[in-house]
C-alpha cells in the first residue's frame, strides 16, 4: 500500500479553466450528477493489434489509451531482476488533450509521478515471481483530459494487463472522491478539481478489499477522511462491475469467434 | 443512475478556447410543488431540502431572463410568491456577472415564506434544449423556459396556470397563436401587475421607477456609444471635460495582481459619520488604517463597498483631523466638504512645521485613492427629498439619505411634490464616472418625515429588520402550528408527555424578573439535600422555558424565528421573535400553572463545588413570580414585602437566602479566575446578553439579586455549553468573547493616568483587579468611574456566536466572564441561538442508549465548576436522533453568522431608537420653554392633531434661519456633564442625566476661540435655577492650546486667567437641538460654565454619599419606572393639545429638575439615563468598527 500526501501543485497537468463559481442545486453537481454518482464509463479492450494487450477507456470526458507489451525479455541488462519481472510504466499526455494545446516534456515531474504511482500499485498485484528475468511495459496515453487521470490510468492498465494475459491477483480498480461545498463527492471532473479541492484517489482490490494506493491532494480535515475514503471505495466497487463486464464481454466475444475445439 | 449523457459544447468567446463540459440529464428533477401528483412526491424521492410552491396559488410565475436581468428587484418584493426561478435564468445572471442580483434571488428562494423554488431546467431531460447553430442566447433561454412551462403544466396536470413574465417575448412567440388553452400565459410585468396587483400601488410605483432607471441607463449607453463613435472618427477631438474628478476603475485583473503584489490594498470602505469627508479602510497589519480624503479620492465608492486602494505619495499623508465637524447637516455638503478638506490640509502643514509637538500622539496616517471596486454593498436606503427640490421642474431630483455616510442620490421621479417632506426608500443603481452623485430609483414611501411611526419604520429598514417582523404578523401557517390557548380553554400539559418528564411540580420553583414581565424565560429552585451521607449539600436547579418542544425544527414558526433571529426591543415597542401565544402564554413560566421546562440541576456541596449535574426535560409549577425588588426585600431581612402575602414570603425567604449564599460563593470563584466585574456601572458587558431587553433595566446601583440571578444563568449557560460541546464537537453553538486588542486600551490608560491611576490590561484578571482598585480609590466619583468603565468596555471585542467546528478549541473562551465554554441557553423565548442550544442539548440527552430524558448524564467532578475543564473529555457518540442540521457544522456556522448580524443590527436599531427618543425628550423640553417664554407661538406646537410631533415645515424655510440666534438666547436645558473626549476644537460632553453625549465647540467655524462669558461668572461652581440668564456673549481674544487626549487650556487675556478643561472635568452645558429635515435631529451643547474641581471633589464626595442613601430609598420607586412609562410620558406630552397647559406643566417640571440639580448632580427620578444605560453597550460595537 502506498500513501502519499502532498500539496496541490498540478498546474502542469491541469486543463485551462477560468474561474467558475458553482453553486450546487438540490444536491446536483455542476454536470448534473449527484454526489454519489460516477461519470459514464466506457471501455474496450484489444484496441491495438500491435500490442500484446491494450485497452481504451472513457471516464466521462477523460479518454485514455493503454498498451501493454510483455512479459518479454528485458531490454536493458541493468533492469534484470532474477526472482521476478520488471514493470516499466511510461505515461504521456497528448498535446491536444487539454483545452490549451501544449507539448509536455518527458521529464515533467508530475507525469513521472503518475507513472510511478501506477507502477507501485501494480507491482504487488501482478504475479511477478512467475515471470523471472523478464519485463512488462505499460504505455499510457491521455487523449483527452477532464479530471481524474490517475484513476483512469489505473483502470485502463488493469484492462490492458488482463487483455495481455498477465497473471494478476485481482482487478485493481481506482476511483477519486473529494470534498466539495462541504460535502463529499465522488469522481471529480476537471471543473471540480480546478478549485483547491481536496481530492483522494483510492485503488482497491475488490475481492480482498485491500487498498493498493491511497493518494491525496490538498488538505482535508481528518474527521472527514473516513467518509471520503468510504465513498471512494464504494466507487471502486462500482467501477469493478464495469471493468468486469468489459472483460467478460470480450471473453465471450472471443469464445464466439474461436473455432469450436470440440 | 442516469447514464444518458449529452455533451453540450460551449465556446467561451472571450478567450477563444472551446470548452467542453458534459451534462448528465436526469429524469428525477423535482417539481417542488405541493401539488405534485406523484406519491411519494418527486421531491421526497430525491430527498432534498427546499421551499415548496404552494398548493392554493392562483398561478405560478416563471420570469424569463429579460425580467430577471432588469426587474429582479420587483421579484424580491415580498408580495410576489410562487415564483419558479429556472437554472437557465440564474446561469444567465452569472454569465452577465450579476452576482448581487443572483445572491438576492437565491435568498428569496431560501425563504420558505416566499414559496419560491429553483428548477434545474438545464439538467432536466424534459426541458434542456440544445442551442441551435446561430441561435442567440435569448432565444435559447426562451425555448428552455417554454419547455419548462409545458413540463410544469403536464406534470401538475394543468392544475395551476403558469404565467411567463417576459419583456421581450410574447404569447405569439410561444405558440404562434394569441390565445390558447395550454394554461400558459405570457405577460409583460405591466400586464401582470395590472391584472393581479391592481390594488397594490407599491408594486406599480416600483415598476415605474425601475423602468425609468432602465430608460436612463439605455440613454447613457447610446450616448457613450455615440461619443466613442465621434472620438473614433475625429481622433483630434477634445474629450468631454470631466468635472466630477472621478476616474475610471482599473480592470479587475490588474486589481487582483496589484493586491497580490501588495501594490494595492483591499478592504471594506467605511466613512466616518462625523467626518463625512474622511473614509478609511483597514489594510493589513503592515500598513494599518488607510485614510481616503475627499470625494475625488473616494472615487464613487459608497460606505460598505469592498474597494481596492492605491497609496498616495508620502507627502500627501495626513494627520487625521481631530476636529469635531461643525455641520452634520448636508445642506451645504459640498461647501462643507471643501472646507473640511482645507482644514485637514492646514492641520497637516501645521503638524509638519511644528513636528516637535509630541509626534507619538500625532501619527501621520497613509492616505489612498480608490482605484477599483471588488463588491458593491448597496442596500435600500431611507432618504428625503432635498429641500426646495419639490418646486423644481425636471425629472431628476437629489435625495439625502438618512444615514449621513451615504452620499446624495439622484433619482428620477415625475411628481416630486408628492415626495416633499416624506421619508422614502431608494436604491442605488449605478454611479457613472461623469456623474457627481450616484443614480438611483425610488422604491416606496414611508410617510412624513419626523413622524414617530415613520421614523421607527425608517430605523427598521436601515437595520434590515424584516417587514414581516415590523408588521408583527406571523403567517397563518405558523399560527396553525401553535398550541391552543384561550381563556376558556387554557393550555395544559399532555399526560403522555408528562410521563416522559421529570416531575418537579411539588418543588418550590420561583422566578425573579422585572415588574410586569410577560415572557418569563427562567425559573430557579434550590433546596438542601443530603447526598451519600454528606449533610449540607445543595440542589440548585435552573429551569428554562422549553420552547424547543413547541417549535418544531424547520416548521414555519421555526423558519420565521430563525429569520428574525432575536426579539427587537425599541424604546416604545418590541418586535417578537415568537408568536405571542408562545412567548407570553404557553412557554412563559407563569406561576400556579404547569409548564414544560428544560432544566439543569446541580448537586453542590457546602462549599458550592459541583458534585453532579443533571440535564433534562421537566415539568414545573412556579410558586411565585417575584420581582427583583421583592426578592431583594426578602434578602434584606424583611419578613413581608409589598405585593406578596406573608405566608408566601415566609416560604420563599429561606430559598432566596440560600440561593444568595450559594451564588456568592460561586461568583467569588469565577471572579478569582478573572471574571470582569464592572459592577455599578451601565457597561455591564459581562451580562450584556442578559440585559438585552428593556425589561431588564437595572437601577444605577444594581441590587444584589440581579447579580445572583445573573450568576445562576451564567452557570447554566456554561454547563450547557460544555455538555453540547461533548455531543457536537463539530457544530455546538457556543458564544465566545475574544480577548481585546491591547492597543485599544490606549484611551483608557491615558484617562486613568490623568487621574493618577494605573491600570494593568495584560489579562482579564489583571484588568479586573486594577479596575477594582480604581473603584476603591475613587469610589466617590461615580461618574468618573462610569466613564472609565465605559472606556474599558469600548476597548473590548464583541462577543459572538460560533459553531464549534469553525474555530480552534482555544478560541472558545469567554474573556469577560473568564469561562472556557459559554453559550446562550437561558432565553429561548427571545433569542434563536438559545433555541438551537436547547435542541442540541436535547439531542445529546436523547441518545439511543438512554430510553428517556430521565437517564441523567452524571459527570461528577469532571466538569466541576471549580476545576478546570477537561477539554478532551469523553466524547459521547453523536446522537442518531438529532437532525442533520444540528450536526452540520457548516450550516450551524451559517446560522451563527446570521444571528450575530441580526443581534448587531438589532442593537444598532435600539441605539437609533434611543437617540430618537433622546432628541424627542430634548425637543419637548425646549419646546416647552419656548412656549412659556413666548406665549405659545403657534408655529412650535408640540402636539399636532395628525400625530406629527414636528415643527411646521415652515421652520425649514430659509427665511426663518435668521431667527436661530434669537432662539438660542433662551437656554432651554442646562445640565452638568463630564468631558469625555477632548478634540482640537472642542470636546465631547457626556451628560449622565440623559445618557447623551454631544459636542461642545471651543472654536467657531472660522477657527476663533469662542468662550462664552458665562464661564467667568459661574466658575465658582454654583448655579441658580434661573435658566436663560447666562451671558452668552463671547469673550474676546482668547487663545487655546490642546494637549491631545487629556487637556485643553484656554487663555483669557482680559482676566489674566487661564481655564483648563481636563478629561472628566465637570462642566455645565446647555442642550440644544439642531433641527434637520433630511436627518434625525441631533443634539449639540454649548458651554455655560465649569465646576471647579476643588469644589466638585469635596462637595461631590458629600453629595455622592447622600446620593447613595437617597438612591437606596428611591430604588423601589425608580425601578418601577419602566421605559415604557417614560415613553408614554413622552407620547403624552406630545399629545397634549393645549400647548399652554403643557407649557406650564413642563416649565414647572423643568424648574424642579434644575433646582434639584444644583444640589445634587445625579438625583434619581425620571432620569432617562437609567433607562438608556443598557444602550451604552452598543458603543462597544461602534468603537470596534
Amino acid at each position: 500500500m502506498l500513501i502519499s500526501l502532498q500539496r496541490k501543485d498540478r498546474a502542469s497537468l491541469e486543463p485551462a479553466q477560468g474561474s467558475f463559481s458553482h453553486h450546487r442545486q438540490h444536491g446536483l453537481r455542476i454536470d448534473g450528477r449527484r454526489t454519489t454518482e460516477l461519470r459514464k464509463i466506457r471501455s474496450i479492450t484489444s484496441t491495438l493489434s500491435q500490442a500484446d494487450g491494450s485497452a481504451y477507456l472513457e471516464h466521462g470526458n477523460t479518454k485514455i489509451l493503454a498498451a501493454v507489451y510483455g512479459p518479454r525479455e528485458v531490454r536493458s541488462k541493468t533492469n534484470i531482476i532474477h526472482e521476478r519481472c520488471y514493470i516499466n510504466v511510461e505515461f504521456s499526455m497528448a498535446p491536444f488533450s487539454t483545452t490549451e494545446r501544449r507539448r509536455r516534456a518527458k521529464t515533467d515531474k508530475r507525469m513521472l509521478e503518475i507513472a510511478q504511482f501506477v507502477k507501485q500499485s501494480f507491482e504487488p498485484v501482478v504475479l511477478t515471481q512467475i515471470y523471472p528475468r523478464s519485463q512488462v511495459d505499460i504505455y499510457l496515453q491521455i487523449l483527452q483530459h477532464d479530471g481524474g487521470i490517475l484513476e483512469a490510468c489505473i483502470n485502463a492498465t488493469t484492462l490492458a494487463l488482463m487483455d495481455a494475459g498477465v497473471a494478476m491477483e485481482d482487478y485493481v480498480c481506482a476511483c477519486t472522491a473529494g470534498w466539495i461545498d462541504k460535502e463529499p463527492a465522488l469522481d471529480l471532473n476537471s471543473v471540480e478539481e480546478a478549485q483547491d479541492t481536496s481530492e483522494m484517489t483510492v485503488a482497491l482490490l475488490p475481492k480482498s478489499g485491500k487498498i493498493a494506493l491511497l493518494q491525496m491532494e490538498a488538505r482535508l480535515h481528518v474527521d472527514k477522511l473516513e467518509e471520503v475514503l468510504q465513498l471512494a471505495s464504494d466507487g471502486c466497487r462500482q467501477i469493478h462491475t464495469v471493468l468486469d463486464r468489459t472483460i467478460r464481454d470480450r471473453a465471450e466475444d472471443l469464445a464466439h469467434k474461436m473455432p469450436s475445439s470440440s | 443512475m442516469h447514464w444518458e449523457s449529452v455533451h453540450f459544447r460551449k465556446t467561451n468567446k472571450n478567450t477563444v478556447v472551446k470548452r467542453v463540459r458534459e451534462v448528465y440529464l436526469r429524469d428525477d428533477i423535482p417539481c417542488l410543488s405541493s401539488l405534485c401528483p406523484l406519491s411519494p412526491s418527486c421531491k421526497d424521492r430525491v430527498k432534498i431540502d427546499s421551499s415548496l410552491l404552494s398548493s392554493n396559488a392562483t398561478h405560478y410565475l416563471l420570469p424569463d431572463s429579460s425580467v430577471v436581468l432588469r426587474y429582479s428587484e420587483l421579484l424580491e418584493q415580498e408580495e410576489l410568491t410562487d415564483i419558479i426561478l429556472t437554472e437557465t435564468v440564474l446561469q444567465r445572471l452569472q454569465q452577465e456577472d450579476r452576482q448581487r442580483t443572483y445572491k438576492s434571488l437565491r435568498q428569496v428562494a431560501k425563504d420558505s415564506r416566499r414559496r419560491t423554488v429553483v428548477f434545474s431546467s438545464e439538467k432536466c431531460s424534459a426541458t434542456a434544449v440544445l442551442r441551435r447553430p446561430g441561435e442567440s442566447i435569448d432565444e435559447h433561454d426562451w425555448r428552455t423556459l417554454a419547455k419548462t412551462a409545458e413540463w410544469y403544466q403536464a406534470h401538475l396536470s394543468h392544475k395551476v396556470p403558469t404565467i411567463i413574465l417576459s419583456e421581450e417575448f410574447s404569447q405569439l412567440d410561444l405558440t404562434g397563436r394569441v390565445q390558447d388553452d395550454t394554461g400558459i400565459t405570457v405577460m409583460t410585468l405591466k400586464q401582470y401587475l395590472n391584472s393581479y396587483w391592481q390594488q397594490t400601488p407599491v408594486l406599480h410605483d416600483l415598476l415605474d421607477s425601475l423602468k425609468e432607471a432602465i430608460l436612463e441607463e439605455d440613454e447613457m449607453m447610446t450616448q457613450q456609444q455615440q461619443q466613442r463613435h465621434t472620438s473614433q472618427s475625429l481622433p483630434g477631438a477634445k474629450k468631454p471635460s470631466n468635472t466630477t474628478g472621478y476616474t475610471d476603475y482599473k480592470p479587475l485583473s490588474e486589481l487582483e495582481a496589484g493586491v497580490k503584489s501588495e501594490r494595492f490594498f483591499q478592504g471594506v470602505l467605511k466613512v466616518r459619520p462625523n467626518h463625512r469627508d474622511q473614509a478609511f479602510i483597514r489594510g493589513d497589519s503592515r500598513i494599518g488604517e488607510i485614510v481616503i480624503v475627499g470625494r475625488e479620492h473616494r472615487n464613487r465608492a459608497v460606505h460598505g463597498d469592498i474597494v481596492v486602494v492605491e497609496l498616495l505619495n508620502k507627502s500627501h499623508w495626513v494627520v487625521p483631523s481631530t476636529h469635531i465637524s461643525y455641520d452634520p447637516d448636508e445642506t451645504h455638503a459640498v461647501a462643507a466638504e471643501e472646507e473640511e478638506e482645507q482644514q485637514l490640509v492646514a492641520s497637516t502643514t501645521l503638524s509638519s512645521t511644528s513636528s516637535s509637538s509630541s509626534p507619538s500622539t500625532r501619527q501621520v496616517k497613509p492616505t489612498g485613492r480608490v482605484v477599483g471596486i471588488v463588491t458593491r454593498n448597496w442596500r435600500s436606503y431611507v432618504a428625503t427629498l432635498q429641500e426646495g427640490a419639490e418646486n423644481e421642474s425636471g425629472a431628476f431630483h437629489l435625495v439625502l439619505p438618512l444615514d449621513p455616510v451615504i452620499p446624495k442620490i439622484r433619482i428620477r421621479h415625475q411628481s416630486p411634490k408628492a415626495l416633499a417632506h416624506q421619508r422614502i426608500v431608494v436604491r442605488i443603481d449605478s454611479w457613472p464616472v461623469d456623474s457627481q452623485y450616484p443614480n438611483g430609483h425610488f422604491v416606496r414611501r414611508l410617510g412624513p418625515a419626523h413622524d414617530l411611526d415613520t421614523e421607527v419604520t425608517a430605523i427598521l429598514i436601515e437595520h434590515g429588520i424584516s417587514v414581516s417582523q415590523s408588521a408583527l404578523s406571523f403567517s397563518e401557517g405558523a399560527l396553525k402550528e401553535m398550541p391552543v390557548h384561550t381563556p376558556s380553554q387554557p393550555w395544559g400539559p399532555d399526560p403522555v408527555e408528562l410521563r416522559q418528564r421529570r416531575d418537579l411540580r411539588n418543588e418550590v420553583v420561583f422566578s425573579i424578573d422585572p415588574p410586569n414581565c410577560q415572557d418569563i424565560d427562567d425559573a430557579i429552585s434550590i433546596k438542601e439535600v443530603t447526598v451519600s451521607g454528606k449533610k449540607g449539600c445543595i440542589e440548585l436547579g435552573v429551569h428554562i422555558a422549553d420552547v424547543s418542544f413547541f417549535v418544531t425544527e424547520n416548521g414555519l414558526t421555526d423558519l420565521e424565528a430563525r429569520a428574525r433571529g432575536t426579539t427587537v426591543y425599541l424604546s416604545d415597542r418590541r418586535f417578537d421573535m415568537l408568536p405571542k401565544v408562545l412567548s407570553e402564554q404557553v412557554c412563559s413560566l407563569r406561576h400556579h400553572v404547569d409548564r414544560y421546562a428544560m432544566s439543569v440541576i446541580w448537586t453542590l456541596d457546602a462549599e458550592a463545588n459541583v458534585l453532579s449535574t443533571w440535564y433534562g426535560r421537566t415539568v414545573i409549577r412556579s410558586t411565585c413570580e417575584m420581582e427583583y425588588e421583592q426578592a431583594q426585600g426578602l434578602l434584606d431581612g424583611k419578613s413581608v414585602v409589598p405585593g406578596l402575602d406573608a405566608q408566601l414570603c415566609k416560604k420563599l425567604k429561606k430559598h432566596v437566602v440560600l440561593l444568595a449564599e450559594t451564588m456568592r460563593k460561586i461568583r467569588a470563584k469565577r471572579m478569582a479566575k478573572g471574571g470582569l466585574e464592572l459592577e455599578s456601572s451601565e457597561v455591564k458587558f459581562k451580562f450584556q446578553e442578559e440585559e438585552n431587553s428593556i425589561k431588564d433595566i437595572v437601577p444605577k446601583q444594581p441590587l444584589e439579586v440581579h447579580q445572583i440571578i445573573e450568576e445562576a444563568m451564567v452557570m447554566a449557560n456554561s454547563y450547557v455549553a460544555q455538555r453540547i460541546y461533548q455531543g457536537f464537537h463539530d457544530s455546538a453553538v457556543l458564544r465566545h468573547h475574544p480577548a481585546p486588542v491591547q492597543s485599544h486600551f490606549r484611551m483608557l490608560l491615558k484617562a486613568a493616568e490623568s487621574r493618577g491611576l494605573s491600570i494593568d490590561t495584560s489579562s482579564n484578571l489583571a484588568l479586573a483587579n486594577s479596575l477594582r482598585d480604581c473603584t476603591l480609590k475613587c469610589g466617590d466619583d461615580i461618574e468618573f468611574l462610569r466613564l472609565l468603565k465605559t472606556m474599558a468596555t469600548m476597548a473590548m471585542s464583541e462577543a459572538s456566536y460560533i459553531s464549534a467546528g469553525a474555530y480552534p478549541v482555544h478560541d472558545y473562551a469567554h474573556y469577560g466572564l473568564a469561562l472556557d465554554f459559554y453559550t446562550h441557553f437561558t432565553s429561548p423565548i427571545r433569542r434563536y441561538a438559545d433555541l438551537l442550544v436547547h435542541r442540541q442539548l436535547w439531542a445529546c440527552l436523547s441518545q439511543p442508549s438512554s430510553p428517556s430524558s430521565l437517564a441523567s448524564s452524571k459527570q461528577s467532578g469532571g466538569v466541576g465548576g471549580s476545576e478546570g475543564m477537561d477539554l478532551d473529555g469523553p466524547s459521547s457518540s453523536s446522537s442518531s436522533s438529532s437532525s442533520a442540521l444540528l450536526k452540520n457544522g457548516a450550516k450551524v456556522a451559517q446560522i451563527c453568522d446570521h444571528l450575530n448580524y441580526k443581534n448587531r443590527e438589532s442593537k444598532f436599531a435600539q441605539k437609533d431608537s434611543t437617540e430618537l427618543f433622546q432628541t424627542l425628550y430634548v425637543l419637548q423640553k425646549t419646546t416647552g420653554h419656548r412656549n412659556s417664554g413666548r406665549g405659545g407661538r403657534g408655529r412650535l406646537t408640540s402636539g399636532r392633531e395628525d400625530g406629527r410631533m414636528e415643527v411646521d415645515s415652515g421652520e425649514y424655510a430659509p427665511a426663518e434661519n435668521g431667527e436661530e440666534e434669537e432662539e438660542e438666547v433662551e437656554i432651554p436645558l442646562v445640565e452638568t456633564g463630564l468631558i469625555s473626549e477632548i478634540r482640537e476644537n472642542g470636546f465631547f460632553v457626556f451628560v449622565p442625566r440623559f445618557g447623551i453625549k454631544g459636542p461642545v465647540y471651543l472654536r467657531d467655524k472660522e477657527g476663533r476661540v469662542a468662550i462664552p462669558a458665562s464661564v467667568m461668572q459661574n466658575s465658582s461652581g454654583h448655579f441658580a435655577g434661573e435658566e436663560g440668564r447666562y451671558d452668552s456673549s463671547m469673550l474676546e481674544g482668547c487663545t487655546m492650546e490642546t494637549d491631545q487626549l487629556t487637556q485643553t487650556t484656554v487663555y483669557i487675556p482680559g482676566h489674566h486667567k487661564k481655564l483648563e478643561f481636563r478629561l472628566f472635568d465637570k462642566v455645565r452645558v446647555g442642550l440644544h437641538l439642531k433641527k434637520s429635515l433630511a436627518h434625525r435631529h441631533s443634539i449639540y451643547m454649548t458651554l455655560i460654565g465649569l465646576e471647579s474641581t476643588t469644589t466638585s471633589k469635596n462637595v461631590g464626595a458629600q453629595h455622592a454619599k447622600q446620593g447613595r442613601q437617597a438612591q437606596v430609598e428611591k430604588d423601589m420607586a425608580m425601578a418601577r419606572l419602566s421605559n415604557q412609562e417614560l415613553v408614554r410620558d413622552i407620547r403624552q406630552g406630545q399629545e397634549v393639545a393645549a400647548a399652554a397647559a403643557a407649557a406650564v406643566k413642563q416649565k414647572k417640571r423643568g424648574k424642579d429638575k434644575n433646582t434639584a440639580l444644583s444640589f445634587e448632580q445625579s438625583k434619581p427620578g425620571q432620569s432617562l439615563h437609567d433607562v438608556l444605560e443598557p444602550f451604552e453597550r452598543s458603543r462597544i460595537i461602534e468603537s470596534s468598527l
